[in-house]
């Protein structure tokens, strides 16, 4: 038999798309929608009450009694509402790969009672976290420290903790997919327990970098969505050995550098034709 | 065009292939580890661990690595768990050969040199060829580079013995026509599932996972080694870490290239992806490019395409069949094309769990069994579509045992998998065996800190003709499926193999 016969033929049937792709695209449609409306909310509100709080819009100091008044005009629920809608925008678009594992795992007419309870276990983990860091926001702010030492203090804090090997721990930790109970009680609390468990990684992944749209109130969208890119480029990074170490996402570089590349490539065969 | 051959028709033990192949790797294995050029920084570019390497005394404490910029460049790039597996190792073994060749010219012997093939499925051809089994050369004189002592083959009561037992390997991936498949729990094609940008390489594609998975394992066998660790040690061939080190880890994934292009010829479906993201590598998702330095040592970076125009690789195979069957009988599949397989394409819209073990199983000795309960929905779905046939451009209803999340630090160890159906009202039971798993690569896949997430490793295994033979039955208890998993050698405890989920899916439309 030559070899010149083993050369490839194209797809029968025009296909681009994988298997395997189809089913990740199944997942992200939804989550994309759901991320989308989030956002869309997030944007609309004019409420910002959460962030008014948070934020300095370049750290005007506040006293106990300012914090007071305000506070008598924001209910708490509302105040998490705010959290959760950012935390909703922010973190939808990378838990593909958590959703998808409990989708596949669980028999089919468990599904949706499967990835509600991981919502809700995740949900639970995200509101509670929102707590002590909206907390530690406003203590910042009662301590009425200067503007530049309070971005020094929030940056080394952010710093530090993006190149600690607890980050690398947690961002390894997000991509876990463990089995999963399918049958009864068991089942339930096993969907449940994923949502906290992967709420607790991503938690520990994502807290310090929270601080950044929460730090800004004119540009908030603006700084939810560069935190937001940063953080899904950061997820895009194999899983590595925990270490202390300075640390960027660099798959996104390289993905970036070859895309312009490529387009480099037939930008210039484009002026050769011409 | 250079012809890789069969090493068992060579013409004798010691034929001059062969000959030349040891004087070549003799020559190559005393270079520094920081040479591109060298043995052991081949076999670096596979995996590395230096526990392992230090312990079997291929580095010395105190010797230095290859630099920085060449580790993170040429090192660890073995895919695995990927449909990326066969180019990059296409590529890596086409680096390899120039690298032997032109340092067999240099001994001044043949400038055709090429790479043999081990073709464990051939009758009589299943055992480790001679010439790598003796210390010493033709001549008897010792130190014959051939011979790797950390190859302890399948039986641990008789170490060194290695062949590859035939009950253990099949050839049921060239049945496949589907290069990539799903991630969900179906079959994951011939050459892997495409990983996209969620690369775990936990999922083995058909190829890999049999026969490659259990060969690796069978060859390189284990061994204890109490003063050093408490749990069993790989031979050099059992872990992707140490197996580039055996010079017939060469002869091995040779065999598995020769499969590869033996599974395009034998069905005019059987073709290779055509996605961008297949074609143009890793490196279009942002990640490593495939690389491998040349004899001078500057570095050829490669595709998965360039690797799928078989034409213009520059080697052939003397024999493409898959075991030694003229590949005619084969070939007979490329007629014209008809009814509903042809065109079926899994998607993974209709991957659906139909029942799952209740808690994970552990495995030591001899195996292991349980029991996985079936959805009795599921089961009357999966029944009735099997009772009748796939219409037009349907995809056939299949059904696979998944064996999920398996751990443990026992990379050599192969067990063979059952399914068991329990008679009723006196009729006997039946067992039919699926297949078997390989668990080339589980330390790695277990442990949490060393860039893995600790998940394990999973597999899935067609059993969609036992489960057709009793859908049916009214005879067989179809609530429960036992799943027994039988050890080739026993599994230490220490090793601490399980499996955390075992599940029964079904795909189709």
């Amino acid at each position: 038999m030559s070899a010149a016969s083993a050369s490839c033929g194209k797809a029968t049937d025009g296909s681009t798309m994988t298997p395997a792709a189809y089913e990740r695209l199944q997942i992200r449609i939804p989550l994309a929608i759901a991320a989308a409306a989030a956002w869309a909310a997030a944007a609309l509100s004019h409420e910002r009450k959460l962030v008014a709080f948070c934020s300095s819009d370049v750290w005007t100091a506040i006293s106990l009694d300012q914090f007071a008044l305000a506070i008598t005009f924001s209910s708490p629920a509302s105040l998490a509402g705010e959290w959760m809608l950012m935390v909703a925008a922010m973190m939808m678009p990378m838990l593909a790969g958590a959703v998808g594992h409990v989708r596949a795992r669980s028999l089919p007419r468990r599904r949706k009672r499967s990835l509600a309870l991981f919502v809700i276990g995740y949900c639970a983990i995200w509101g509670a976290c929102g707590i002590p860091i909206v907390l530690a926001m406003l203590t910042l702010r009662l301590m009425q420290l200067s503007p530049v030492v309070t971005i020094a203090l929030v940056g080394s804090l952010i710093l530090i903790w993006q190149f600690s090997p607890a980050k690398q721990l947690c961002l390894n930790r997000c991509h876990d997919q463990p089995p999963l109970a399918a049958h009864g009680i068991a089942a339930d609390l096993a969907a449940l327990g994923y949502g906290v468990t992967q709420a607790i990684w991503c938690c520990g992944t994502c807290w310090a970098l929270m601080l950044v749209p929460l730090m800004a109130q004119d540009g908030h969208l603006f700084a939810m969505a560069a935190t937001s890119a940063y953080l899904i480029a950061e997820r895009l990074d194999p899983p590595r050995r925990p270490a202390w170490e300075i640390r960027w996402p660099s798959t996104i570089v390289r993905l970036l550098w070859f895309r312009l590349s490529l387009w480099r490539r037939s930008d210039n065969a484009g002026r050769v034709r011409a | 065009m250079l012809v890789r051959k069969n090493v068992w028709e060579l013409g004798g033990d010691w034929a001059d292939p062969i000959l030349w192949y040891a004087r070549a790797v003799g020559a190559l294995k005393p270079k520094p580890i920081s040479d591109r050029t060298s043995w052991r920084f081949w076999a670096g570019m596979h995996g590395y661990n230096q526990g392992l390497w230090e312990f079997y005394g291929y580095k010395a404490a105190k010797e230095k690595l290859p630099a920085k910029a060449d580790f993170d460049e040429f090192w660890q790039q073995c895919q695995h768990g990927s449909w990326y597996f066969l180019p990059w190792h296409r590529g890596y073994l086409i680096g390899f050969e120039k690298l032997i060749r032109a340092t067999v010219v240099s001994l001044k012997g043949p400038a055709d040199w090429t790479l043999p093939y081990w073709n464990y499925f051939k009758s009589g051809q299943n055992g480790l060829p001679p010439a790598f089994g003796s210390p010493d050369w033709p001549d008897g004189k010792g130190n014959n580079p051939l011979f790797v002592e950390q190859r302890w083959g399948p039986d641990p009561k008789k170490p060194g013995k290695v062949f590859v037992p035939l009950n253990a390997v099949n050839l049921d991936a060239m049945g496949i026509h589907e290069f990539t498949g799903v991630a969900s729990g179906g079959d994951r094609g011939f050459g892997g599932v495409d990983t996209g940008f969620e690369h775990g390489g936990t999922k083995h594609g058909d190829i890999e996972s049999q026969p490659h998975d259990q060969v690796h394992g069978l060859v390189g066998g284990e061994k204890m080694f109490p003063k050093a660790s408490p749990r069993p040690l790989p031979g050099l061939m059992s872990a992707p870490d140490t197996a580039g080190l055996d010079p017939i880890f060469w002869l091995h994934h040779a065999n598995i290239d020769r499969l590869w292009q033996s599974w395009r010829l034998s069905d005019h479906r059987n073709t290779d992806p055509e996605e961008s993201s297949w074609k143009k590598g890793p490196a279009s998702h942002g990640k490593h490019q495939f690389v491998v330095p040349l004899p001078d040592g500057s570095p050829w970076v490669y595709t998965p395409q360039q690797m799928s125009d078989f034409a213009g690789v520059g080697y052939t195979y003397s024999d493409f069949s898959p075991a030694g069957t003229p590949l005619a009988a084969v070939a007979s599949a490329t007629a014209a094309p008809s009814g509903a397989a042809t065109m079926a394409k899994s998607t993974g819209a209709a991957v659906e769990v139909v029942g799952v073990s209740a808690k994970a199983l552990a495995v030591a000795g001899n195996g292991a069994q349980t029991s996985v309960p079936v959805e009795p929905q599921m089961h009357a779905k999966v029944a009735s579509k099997m009772a009748t046939t796939a219409a037009p451009g349907a995809r056939e209803e299949r059904v696979f045992l998944n064996l999920e999340n398996v751990r443990g630090y026992s990379d050599a160890t192969v067990l063979q998998v059952y399914v068991h159906f329990a008679g009723k009202d006196g009729t006997p039971s039946a067992e039919r065996q699926v297949g078997s798993i390989g668990l080339f690569g589980i330390t790695k896949a277990t442990e949490t800190d060393a860039g893995h997430t600790g998940g394990g490793l999973s597999y899935a295994l067609n059993i969609t003709k036992p489960y057709q033979e009793f859908a049916g039955s009214a005879n067989v208890d179809l609530a429960n499926i036992g799943v027994r998993l039988e050890a080739v050698a026993p599994v230490q405890q220490s090793a601490e193999v399980s499996v955390g989920r075992i599940s029964i899916v079904r795909q189709g439309d």
